[in-house]
């Protein structure tokens, strides 16, 4: 099985990692975020050359958030899930656009909506809102109901 | 407005009956109900039988369509064309979204309810409504148009706090100044 041979692939390279297969052509790595970028790397000399998401979770009982980094293979077919946490109150990442280019805008959307700084990432600048001066609005204690009644409601 | 006969109105009201039947909507789209406009302009349903046209420039429109949900950003533009837009003006709002938010009630960037920002003639419920609502619409605008009820236009000009206060509190107060050029320009 293509999958369980990379499994054993990572953890016999990195020693933190715990890795899964999660189902045909899935992949999922869990590691701690200094060693993202050598995971990264590691992948696209391995084949994988699509970083096509990266993707956050607010894991606000715990003060964390998860950053989960989806990069696939067009010759496998598989699609490697890598995720760090990273802490809540100080929420500071490497940018990954040194390994994928990509990653700009995605990290500049993970800015916006989550307050995630990301070192490295020049262009950080609002993506989709316009003159937002709240939380950012996809973390969890961000209450939708109440900013839209504050704001859209006119009655 | 007194009653006229049928079929003698470009004689009795030659400017109300130029306005009936030259329906000219600008080509702006917001939302998800845009996609009904294309078949409706086009063959199949065909709305230059009613005598519209899409137009490009606001200066030359005569109705304004909201064609699904809108979001702040969109609002703004959607108001600086509607200033931008002669009189006499009409607001066509399409969809659930601009009546009471729909889907998006709840939402971090999504307005509820358009006649809190500006003046709508016709409302067309639905969530799509179909290209034959949306003539539907078309045609209940123009008996309005008729009957002298379509002024929007006019409730806007006499309620001008009512709505800037609306679109002030919503959209912030640099857009304010913003509007201030437009209205500007348009004197």
């Amino acid at each position: 099985m293509k999958e369980q041979a990379l499994k054993e692939k990572l953890e016999a390279r990195f020693a933190n990692a715990q890795a899964y297969v999660q189902r045909t052509q899935r992949v999922v790595v869990s590691l701690p975020q200094e060693e993202l970028g050598t995971l990264l790397m590691f992948l696209k000399d391995e084949g994988y050359h699509q970083l096509t998401l990266i993707s956050c979770v607010d894991w606000i009982e715990e003060g964390q958030f998860e950053l989960v980094y989806h990069v696939s293979s067009h010759d496998t077919g598989i699609h490697v899930m890598a995720r760090v946490r990273i802490d809540r109150e100080n929420p500071v990442m490497l940018s990954m656009m040194k390994v994928y280019e990509n990653a700009q805008p995605y990290e500049r959307e993970i800015h916006e909506f989550f307050g995630v700084d990301f070192t490295g990432n020049d262009d950080l600048a609002p993506l989709y809102l316009d003159d937002w001066r709240d939380l950012p609005p996809m973390r969890r204690d961000f209450d939708t109901a109440a900013y839209a009644e504050r704001v859209y409601d006119h009655e | 407005m007194e009653k006229y006969k049928r079929g003698t109105m470009w004689a009795t009201h030659p400017y109300k009956w130029g306005q009936k039947y030259s329906i000219w909507p600008i080509h702006f789209c917001t939302g998800c109900g845009s996609i009904e406009i294309p078949p409706t302009m086009l063959a199949p349903w065909d709305a230059s039988r009613f005598g519209m046209g899409p137009m490009a420039s606001p200066r030359q429109a005569n109705m304004l369509m909201i064609t699904g949900y809108l979001t702040t950003k969109t609002l703004k533009y959607v108001i600086r064309t509607y200033e931008q837009m002669l009189t006499p003006r009409y607001v066509v709002s399409f969809g659930s979204c601009p009546i009471d938010g729909g889907l998006y009630h709840i939402s971090y960037n999504t307005i509820n309810h358009l006649e809190w920002y500006l003046p709508v003639d016709v409302w067309i419920a639905g969530c799509m409504p179909r290209p034959e609502a949306f003539l539907m619409g078309v045609n209940k605008l123009m008996a309005e148009i008729d009957k002298g009820t379509a002024d929007g236009y006019k409730r806007y000009e006499e309620n001008r706090d009512y709505y800037r206060a609306h679109q002030e509190k919503t959209l912030g107060h640099d857009f304010m100044n913003d509007l201030k050029q437009v209205e500007w320009v348009m004197k």
